[in-house]
């Protein structure tokens, strides 16, 4: 098993625990039990509660880490777009100018008859 | 004499037959330059509700650490463990939302190259100006033989047929520009689809759970408790129970954002293979709305 597997697993657990610790049914649980277990049970939440959100973290900070790997090229990706458009732009202007041309051709020829 | 007109006539025969494929070819390319508009704009779509959705995810997880702090506080006895608490929680959630910013980013990066590609994709022939060049190509030619002016190719104006030339060579341009940013950035495009994926499947997975938290806390609180406990049942107590069936159909629903990201990937493959059509648009189309009913939906619930 992968890493991110083991977290992908072990955060399922712990949501478990979490929600089952937020239920009705613990809830009772707890008010039938003596006060040093009430605090113990409020720091398991909270313990669990936030190894959650540092699993989280670390499982988003994971794909950020790989999205920012290409970024440099993604940009680059884009620029070319934009290059590749400018020469498109260029085509247009090349045709633009034949048609100039062939227009002036014309007048000459005109003059010249 | 009967010899020399059947030559004409087959050369007149090879130019029509010339023109079509001509002109076949014009549809053809175009055919495959709209496909990378549509995708484009469906890719810009897609990148521009990201960040929303983002912003919501960041504010369910704050929503939902109040709710556990708030439930945890109860069975503290010491400012000092509540401290702790608190603190420990503002210190995950300041790291969650510089990487939600992060990755907000991302999709802006992703945003910025399919507005690219769009414009790229979207200067076809006719916006550009093609045809008026075309027109006045055939305008200069007909000064210049007055018997260009008035030919004819199968009975049509030979300035019926030059347009689409032009266009042909305009659309030839465009096409082997957009076949060449396939072929030159394909492989990272993809992978960046495939993380925007993995992200947003990660953060539908922490979504469900804290929504499911708020679920099962609101139920606990209004309609459990008030049933296990003595006293008089609130008056709306049956429609608080019917309601808290129906949340949790809706619960499914922050599936949305992932859907679309894996729509958008498997729509971008079909796309580099030639093979990506009106169907695979469609439901690309109606997964990236969806994100919306999503949003709305989460929000109508806190």
């Amino acid at each position: 098993m992968s890493a991110s597997e083991i977290r992908k697993q072990t955060l399922k657990q712990l949501r478990a625990a979490r929600t089952g610790m937020m239920s009705a049914e613990w809830m009772f649980a707890l008010e039938k039990a003596d006060p040093e277990r009430q605090v113990q049970a409020a720091k398991e939440l909270l313990r669990v509660h936030h190894a959650i959100q540092k699993l989280e973290n670390a499982e988003l900070a994971d794909i950020r880490d790989k999205l920012l790997e290409n970024e440099a090229a993604l940009a680059q990706g884009a620029d070319q777009l934009e290059s590749a458009l400018e020469n498109l732009v260029q085509v247009k202007a090349v045709l633009k100018a034949v048609a100039g041309l062939l227009v002036t051709a014309a007048r000459i020829v005109a003059l010249i008859a | 004499m009967v010899h020399r007109s059947a030559l004409i006539d087959r050369n007149r025969l090879l130019v029509i037959l010339g023109f079509a494929i001509v002109l076949g070819a014009c549809a053809v390319g175009t055919a495959r330059i709209n496909q990378f508009e549509e995708f484009a704009q469906a890719g810009t779509r897609f990148a521009d509700t990201v960040p929303p959705v983002l912003d919501e995810a960041f504010r369910v997880a704050v929503a939902t650490d109040s709710l556990v702090l708030t439930q945890a506080r109860v069975g503290l006895r010491s400012s000092e463990d509540r401290l702790k608490a608190i603190e420990q929680s503002n210190r995950n959630l300041t790291e969650r939302i510089a990487i939600l910013s992060d990755l907000k980013r991302q999709a802006s990066l992703l945003g910025a190259y399919f507005v690219a590609l769009q414009a790229l994709a979207h200067t076809d022939a006719e916006s550009s100006g093609m045809t008026e060049v075309a027109s006045g190509i055939v305008g200069a030619l007909g000064k210049l033989s007055p018997r260009i002016a008035s030919a004819k190719i199968g009975g049509s104006p030979v300035s019926d047929f030059l347009a689409p030339v032009v266009s042909l060579t305009f659309t030839a341009f465009q096409s082997a520009a957009l076949n060449r940013e396939l072929r030159k950035n394909g492989t990272i495009i993809e992978r960046q689809l495939d993380l925007q994926q993995a992200a947003l499947t990660a953060i539908a997975d922490a979504m469900r759970a804290e929504l499911e938290i708020h679920a099962v806390a609101a139920d606990r609180d209004s309609i459990v408790l008030p049933f296990v406990r003595d006293g008089t049942l609130p008056s709306d107590w049956a429609q608080r129970r019917a309601d808290a069936f129906q949340r949790q159909t809706q619960l499914r629903s922050v599936d949305a954002a992932a859907k679309a990201a894996q729509s958008l990937r498997s729509s971008y493959v079909a796309l580099v293979e030639n093979r990506l059509d009106e169907t695979n648009l469609t439901a690309l189309l109606l997964d990236i709305n969806s994100i919306v009913t999503l949003l709305e939906g989460v929000r109508g619930r806190q």
